[in-house]
């Protein structure tokens, strides 16, 4: 029988908040998000370090709460200063995914596997409402610890470890140790309930006090169910709706499940019922999954001793960084991966920090030559530490290679178009290495009446340590240019000003259409004139923005765009139709 | 000047001497190709009936200046032309246009509608569409709506803009853009090259089949050129010239209006060595609608007749307040 060890962190959005930003600790810290109303919602809040409470009771904000309703509950409770001291940050689920997987890495320092575990059931107090988020939301670890416990003096002893450990990083964890994932994720869950009816059948002699909080608790083989029977039915992660059918009609606990025929719970329920019952038992096999990304390749070199920048060659580096990659590519051949993103640490001589390169692919590559071709460029550009005492290439997230098959004949057959896609993604890369990430990017159309912000630059290259938007290996926005179509229909200017430019302008009437203007110098005169198109927008940025457009043809075939700035009724060059 | 006259006809003696080209860059069938402009008037202005692939053709605007110094328009003609090249038929779909602006002035929302209606089968039937839609759904506008939304989310029209910093690193850029055969159209506006960079260029446009689109100042139509082409780019006023100088407030496509039709004199001033000689210079007039890029087939005589019911149309207010 296996045995799992489960590390539950709870309320972790807020948990890698403090850890990151430990002057938060003092305040009331909410995670929101939006609902599908844009309504702010709490996904998690914590106040690490309350007043002492007063008589008062504590403070009962469910998630799922509006900030508002969670304000007036927290107000009563503490008063009203609570309130204006609370920090309030949206939800950032990608990061703490992300947090949690190096969490991962980091934990294996315990046992080979780890996974990052499941969510907690869709809906369970009104969480978890967006489907994709639900993927993501995570907050514990699993380890299999089969065979490694006795490394740490015991199963008692390594839960006591973890636990303290983790709380040594300011993160505070309960840890349980059960035979099947489910089941330890359960017992994870109520420690102290699981706790008060576990037999000591090894009494602690030591460090019994550090577990008064009970933080960790110790399931022994094969005896989930009988010390697991008082739990609720969330505990086997079954949602919201089918935990309460079952309520309804008496059964509360899992023990209480249990003794239910399973052929009847198979007719009568959902699915999940009888599948997460034979999980707990351990009759089916539950496996747990690494992350992606777990093991992802370095290669360093170190120079014996440090030499001086300026007495490499010019092959040096590309030679060097050539080896380093290929050590790195061949692990991630063998499972059809290419580099999606690497890091290059330059390390400097005593006591300098590193010069670190980031580079970003548009998509995952697996050749040596492309890369260490987007390492030297972007090297060219960067300033090399004085002494070089060593160089790591560390590849920062890999992506499934697209798998292509072969050209024997490669003329302009239809086989050859991907070829041609995958130059293209080698030119963006080359493109971003050498002019940098912003200056290459796919324009998208936004919704958005001001015409600065009618569109939005997207970066192609991803950022090294996340997913870029468009996903591994796939295009910018599939429905970018039908995502929005460009308010008001008209024709825009090809040339657009950063910030108009005053214009002295002659009108007839006072709200009429320009007759001549200058501009550079010149006297344009107007010889036809489309507008006012009117622009009354953005009052949530800032000052409302009130303009009247005017498509502007001079005698000259020049065409100009100009507005009226409502406010102030001045004129303003805004782009030409160059 | 003579130098380079030398180097011309030695590529030429080689040529025929040997079958094979002295110079890298070959590529016989692409050379061969010859792709329809999508305007017609300038496929009959330009000498092989199209423009073949693999070569460079130079926007010269009127001025001495160029991008949004100028407001000729001869940019907007050169993003025309590479969104036709890139929605050709014959041509392998899923090519990008690569826009390289180095001011960072280019205004993309400008030519994004272009790309999504170079699918659909006409121009106007995209503004039909538009006026529909705004007076209710009918079935038949639904359905050509759908169709215009499968037109609209086809992803493979891609367009990326690169923003250098430098001209050097402009220079660069457009260099590896034109090397890259998966790219349908390079379009820039550089405002200094000299002769090498350009003779760089073009070995890498035909090498790879790419065709390179560059808008440049008036001035340097003295100088010489690796382009191919030269096509001097003309607003001639306002489309009431057409007309005999009346005002003409009719429409001529569907929901577009007069204003969203620019009329070009496109003039052929040499281009591949030519521009030393002198010899009489082709010339077309070119309609083209700003609002999808196409070009606007000279109206019949009579939508030309002034339709003084709608004399107030460029009165007309839009209003976007939210």
């Amino acid at each position: 029988m296996p045995r799992i060890m489960t590390i539950w962190l709870p309320r972790w959005p807020v948990q890698r908040l403090l850890v990151e930003q430990p002057s938060l600790r003092p305040q009331p810290v909410f995670v929101c998000r939006r609902n599908h109303r844009g309504l702010l919602t709490v996904a998690t809040w914590a106040w690490a370090m309350p007043p002492a409470r007063p008589a008062g009771r504590r403070p009962a904000i469910e998630p799922g709460m509006s900030l508002a309703e969670a304000m007036a509950v927290l107000a009563p409770a503490y008063g009203s200063w609570a309130c204006r001291m609370a920090h309030v940050v949206d939800e950032d689920a990608v990061g703490d995914r992300q947090a949690l997987e190096t969490l991962a890495r980091w934990a294996r320092r315990f046992a080979p596997v780890v996974a990052v575990g499941p969510a907690a059931a869709a809906g369970s107090a009104g969480r978890l409402a967006v489907a994709h988020l639900q993927a993501l939301a995570s907050d514990c670890l699993q380890l299999d610890v089969t065979g490694t416990a006795h490394f740490f003096g015991g199963e008692s002893r390594l839960a006591r470890t973890a636990t303290w450990t983790l709380a040594a990083r300011g993160l505070h964890a309960r840890v349980a140790i059960a035979d099947t994932p489910t089941a330890s994720w359960a017992a994870a869950r109520h420690t102290a309930a699981v706790a008060a009816v576990v037999p000591r059948l090894q009494p602690q002699r030591q460090g019994r006090w550090l577990n008064r909080q009970q933080r960790w608790v110790v399931v022994p083989p094969g005896q989930q169910r009988q010390l697991l029977a008082g739990l609720p039915l969330t505990a086997l992660r079954l949602p919201v709706g089918v935990a309460e059918t079952l309520v309804e009609v008496g059964v509360e606990s899992i023990g209480q499940l249990l003794q239910l025929s399973r052929a009847s719970l198979r007719q009568r329920f959902d699915r999940l019922v009888t599948f997460r019952l034979a999980a707990f038992l351990g009759e089916t096999a539950e496996p747990l999954q690494p992350p992606d990304g777990d093991a992802l390749p370095s290669a360093s070199y170190a120079f014996d001793l440090p030499v001086l920048s300026r007495d490499l060659t010019g092959d040096d580096l590309p030679a060097l960084c050539d080896r380093l990659v290929r050590d790195c590519l061949r692990p991630l051949a063998a499972v059809g991966k290419g580099i999606a993103g690497l890091q290059v640490r330059l390390d400097g001589g005593s006591g300098r920090p590193p010069t670190v390169i980031d580079v970003g692919l548009f998509r995952p590559a697996a050749s040596a030559a492309h890369l260490v071709e987007l390492i030297m460029l972007r090297l060219s550009r960067t300033r090399l530490p004085h002494e070089l005492a060593g160089l790591t290439v560390e590849v920062v997230s890999a992506a499934p290679l697209p798998c292509r098959q072969q050209v024997l004949f490669d003329a302009a057959s239809p086989a050859a178009v991907p070829q041609a896609g995958q130059q293209v993604a080698g030119l963006l890369d080359r493109l971003a290495s050498r002019l940098g990430r912003e200056a290459v990017v796919e324009p998208q159309l936004l919704a958005d009446a001001q015409p600065e912000a009618a569109w939005a630059a997207v970066p192609v290259a991803g950022v090294v340590g996340l997913p870029s938007g468009r996903g591994a290996g796939g295009r910018v926005g599939k429905g970018g240019l039908a995502a929005a179509t460009p308010a008001g229909g008209s024709c825009r200017p090809t040339f657009i000003l950063p910030r108009p430019q005053p214009l002295e302008v002659l009108a007839i009437a006072p709200e009429g259409p320009p007759v001549r203007f200058r501009w550079q110098g010149r006297l344009h005169e107007v010889a036809l004139v489309r507008g006012p198109e009117r622009i009354e927008t953005a009052w949530w940025r800032g000052p409302t923005v009130r303009r009247d457009y005017y498509i502007v043809e001079t005698g000259g075939g020049g065409r100009f765009w100009l507005f009226r700035g409502l406010r102030r009724q001045t004129w303003f060059l805004h782009g030409t139709f160059g | 000047m003579r130098q380079l006259d030398g180097v011309r006809s030695l590529e030429r003696l080689c040529r025929q001497a040997t079958g094979r080209q002295a110079f890298p860059g070959q590529g016989a069938t692409l050379e061969q190709t010859v792709v329809s402009s999508g305007l017609p008037s300038l496929d009959r202005l330009l000498p092989c009936g199209g423009i073949r692939l693999g070569s460079l053709i130079e926007w010269l605007e009127p001025t001495t200046k160029s991008g949004i110094e100028t407001a000729a328009g001869a940019a907007a003609f050169a993003l025309a032309v590479a969104v036709r090249l890139q929605a050709a038929d014959s041509l392998p779909a899923g090519r990008p246009i690569l826009v390289i602006d180095r001011g960072g002035r280019f205004y993309p929302p400008a030519v994004l509608p272009w790309l999504a209606a170079a699918d659909s089968t006409a121009c106007h039937d995209k503004a039909v569409v538009g006026r529909r839609q705004r007076r209710g759904n009918s079935p038949a506008a639904s359905r050509r709506n759908d169709r215009l939304e499968k037109a609209g989310t086809r992803a493979d029209r891609q367009l990326y803009v690169i923003r250098p910093d430098s001209e050097a690193d402009e220079i660069w850029a457009i260099d590896q853009a034109l090397r890259c055969p998966g790219v349908a159209a390079v379009v820039g506006w550089p405002q200094r090259v000299a002769a090498t960079p350009l003779r760089r260029w073009q070995l890498a446009a035909k090498a790879s089949g790419v065709v390179g689109l560059f808008v440049r100042p008036a001035v340097t139509r003295q100088q010489p050129t690796w382009a191919e082409v030269r096509v001097q780019v003309q607003p001639t006023g306002h489309v009431q010239a057409a007309a005999g100088g009346r005002p003409m407030t009719g429409r001529p496509t569907g929901r577009a209006s007069w204003i969203d039709v620019r009329a070009y004199r496109l003039v052929r001033v040499g281009g591949g060595w030519e521009s030393a000689t002198a010899v009489a210079e082709p010339a077309a007039d070119c309609l083209l609608d700003l609002t999808c890029g196409r070009e606007c087939l000279r109206p019949a005589a009579a939508s030309l007749q002034p339709d003084w019911s709608r004399s107030t149309n460029w009165k007309e207010p839009v209003c976007h307040a939210s």
